[in-house]
């Protein structure tokens, strides 16, 4: 297989193609891996500028001031897309929509707290500690396979 | 706000439109069993406030819908989730009851028949009691299955 690079001003944005004289499991291979690398990654902004976030490292994603951050265990960064457009784009396997401003990783929380007034408190893997509502548990047990 | 907006007008639609059936299957059916044609399945005292039958109908189809409204905006506060599950419950209770109530005295005028108000009155609260308890022991139950899986999950 054939690997190029193409640098022009032609290009806007990067693009990938995938070129062969028939579609194959391994155009369709190739096609998923380039997918999944793509989408496993981010663009956060913080105070030393842009980078690029692994979402399987992201804790959190969550809406504060009128803007969208996402949470790792290095710091807290400034991201272009909505909640919403964040619900469709992450793995629903591990990201989960909690509340109405914060989409959490399963894999980042450590348990869940309720308290006698019915509190549910999420603490996260780094102590970080957000709330759910009663109404979201049900989506929560079936994302942790439990019937 | 818009999506609030959106949920109290589909809720009013709905309500009233089953408020609606509900006179009409009631209706049909008392004037077929007695055969009484003038027959409305409204407190006759309630009608006395209007100048028609009729009128005195939409107004309590009106009605239904306001009550569908203020129940699906009530609804919001579940969405709060600092609040807790027992305030929760408690401001829906609050908030739905100050607009239900007083519009079934009027309708059913309530306030001529004590017991059935008395009645009416527990049975509501008594019922959200059991359901909120109900509700609390079940997501306490789901809490600790979500702890055991994690707690799996980590080892």
């Amino acid at each position: 297989m054939r690997v190029e690079t193409r640098i022009s001003d032609a290009y806007r944005e990067i693009e990938v193609h995938i070129c062969n004289h028939e579609m194959n499991r391994q155009v369709e291979e190739v096609a998923a891996r380039i997918f999944r690398v793509v989408n496993d990654t981010i663009t956060g902004v913080d105070k030393d500028g842009v980078r690029v976030l692994s979402t399987s490292e992201i804790i959190r994603f969550f809406a504060e001031n009128q803007k969208v951050l996402a949470q790792d265990e290095r710091g807290t960064y400034s991201i272009h897309q909505k909640l919403y457009e964040l619900e469709e784009l992450l793995d629903a396997g591990q990201f989960l929509r909690i509340s109405k401003s914060e989409i959490v990783n399963l894999r980042k929380i450590r348990r869940l707290d309720m308290k006698l007034a019915g509190t549910i408190k999420v603490i996260l893997c780094d102590g970080t500690c957000t709330y759910t509502s009663r109404r979201n548990i049900p989506r929560l047990k079936k994302a942790l396979g439990i019937q | 706000m818009k999506l609030l907006m959106k949920r109290c007008g589909q809720s009013f639609g709905i309500s009233a439109i089953c408020g609606l059936l509900v006179n009409l299957l009631i209706e049909i059916g008392v004037r077929f069993a007695t055969g009484d044609e003038g027959f409305v399945p409204l407190a006759p005292e309630f009608v006395a406030f209007f100048p028609s039958k009729t009128i005195a109908m939409e107004v309590n189809i009106l009605l239904y819908g306001v009550i569908g409204a203020v129940f699906a905006a009530a609804a919001y506060v579940y969405e709060q989730e600092r609040l807790g599950y027992i305030w929760q419950n408690f401001i829906y209770f609050l908030v739905t009851s100050v607009v239900w109530i007083p519009i079934v005295i009027l309708v059913w005028q309530l306030q001529r028949y004590p017991q059935a108000l008395i009645s009416t009155l527990a049975g509501f609260a008594g019922t959200y009691v059991i359901m909120s308890y109900a509700g609390y022991r079940i997501t306490k139950k789901d809490v600790d299955r979500i702890n055991r899986a994690l707690a799996q999950e980590v080892r």
